[in-house]
């Protein structure tokens, strides 16, 4: 680990209950070292709305096996440091991008300097962070006045009446008006919404034809309907 | 791509309709509104035909249609 203004705090393997589906083989095979809808494409789409030169400062929240923050670190001269709780995790991305800056810590308590970052990048984090607040808090308190929070993530849509509720990474997602409000309460101002469902849809297609039943995800055949939507916010400037 | 080798195992007898020769696994593409997947079905490489077993259709095909649907 290098990069920490301070030492991360110690972390029980256990500090995710469950067996989270993001860590599950199933979906390591079927949506590739991203974990998430739309892969490296919507990433893409984040950075190239992020602004960053080079001496930017970028921490990517809940890295996994860092594949979004390999393709940050392209960036010409833009530092990037990657951070998420799960030491196999951190493991698979320093064996696979050796050049990252990795930290080992939680969204809720990051442990970096208050507005240390020009830009965050959290993917597919929110929905399941069992805090989301306290999360949306610290991303707030380590960007920079007029920094920018690059967020990917599931948000419930309207669900039929009796439906039952959304199972796997749908189960902490917010309607998306709640997510922005949440936003909104920690003084990030909402700058663009893109909603990109689609690629939630084709994802979960391809983990049923994987064999994982469509129940599993709160599809269609829950009666749940998840969404997937790309969000960037600016921290607002404080006198 | 996806297999299906557990649908596929009580066709593996089965031949081509138009030609009579055996069926043997080949890439297959399914679309459905716009989105496409690999798949691997038994086929008929000289006729370019493949078989969508049952099961697959009624099962899997169908949940992936709701899926894409959006309903």
């Amino acid at each position: 680990m290098t990069g920490a203004q301070q030492p991360a705090p110690h972390l029980p393997d256990a500090h995710l209950p469950g067996a989270p589906f993001f860590r599950s083989q199933l979906l390591r095979e079927v949506a590739g070292n991203t974990l998430r809808p739309g892969g490296l494409a919507l990433t893409r789409r984040l950075l190239g709305r992020l602004g960053l030169t080079p001496g930017s400062r970028l921490l990517d929240v809940g890295c996994g096996p860092g594949a979004s923050a390999a393709l940050a670190a392209e960036m010409p001269g833009v530092a990037v440091t990657a951070l998420d709780p799960c030491p196999d995790f951190l493991a698979q991305a320093r064996a696979a991008h050796p050049g990252i800056r990795l930290v080992r810590g939680r969204a809720e308590a990051l442990p970096l300097a208050s507005g240390s970052q020009d830009a965050v990048l959290c993917e597919c984090v929110l929905s399941v962070t069992a805090n989301r607040a306290a999360a949306l808090a610290e991303m707030a308190r380590v960007l920079m006045p007029q920094g920018l929070l690059a967020l990917a993530d599931l948000h419930a849509r309207a669900a039929a009446e009796g439906a039952s509720r959304a199972a796997g990474c749908a189960a902490g997602a917010l309607p998306l008006d709640a997510l922005l409000a949440e936003l909104a309460a920690h003084a990030l101002v909402v700058m663009a919404v893109e909603d990109h469902s689609r690629a939630l849809a084709e994802l979960a297609a391809r983990l049923i034809f994987a064999g994982l039943p469509s129940r599993a995800l709160g599809g269609p055949c829950s009666g749940s309907r998840p969404g997937y939507a790309l969000v960037l916010a600016r921290k607002e400037a404080r006198p | 791509m996806q297999r299906f080798p557990e649908l596929a195992a009580p066709y593996a007898d089965w031949v081509c309709a138009d030609c009579g020769g055996p069926l043997v696994p080949c890439l297959a593409r399914a679309a459905y509104m716009g989105s496409g997947f690999d798949i691997e079905l038994l086929g008929c490489p000289q006729c370019r035909s493949a078989l969508v077993y049952e099961d697959l259709a009624e099962g899997k095909m169908r949940e992936v249609e709701l899926v894409l649907e959006d309903k």
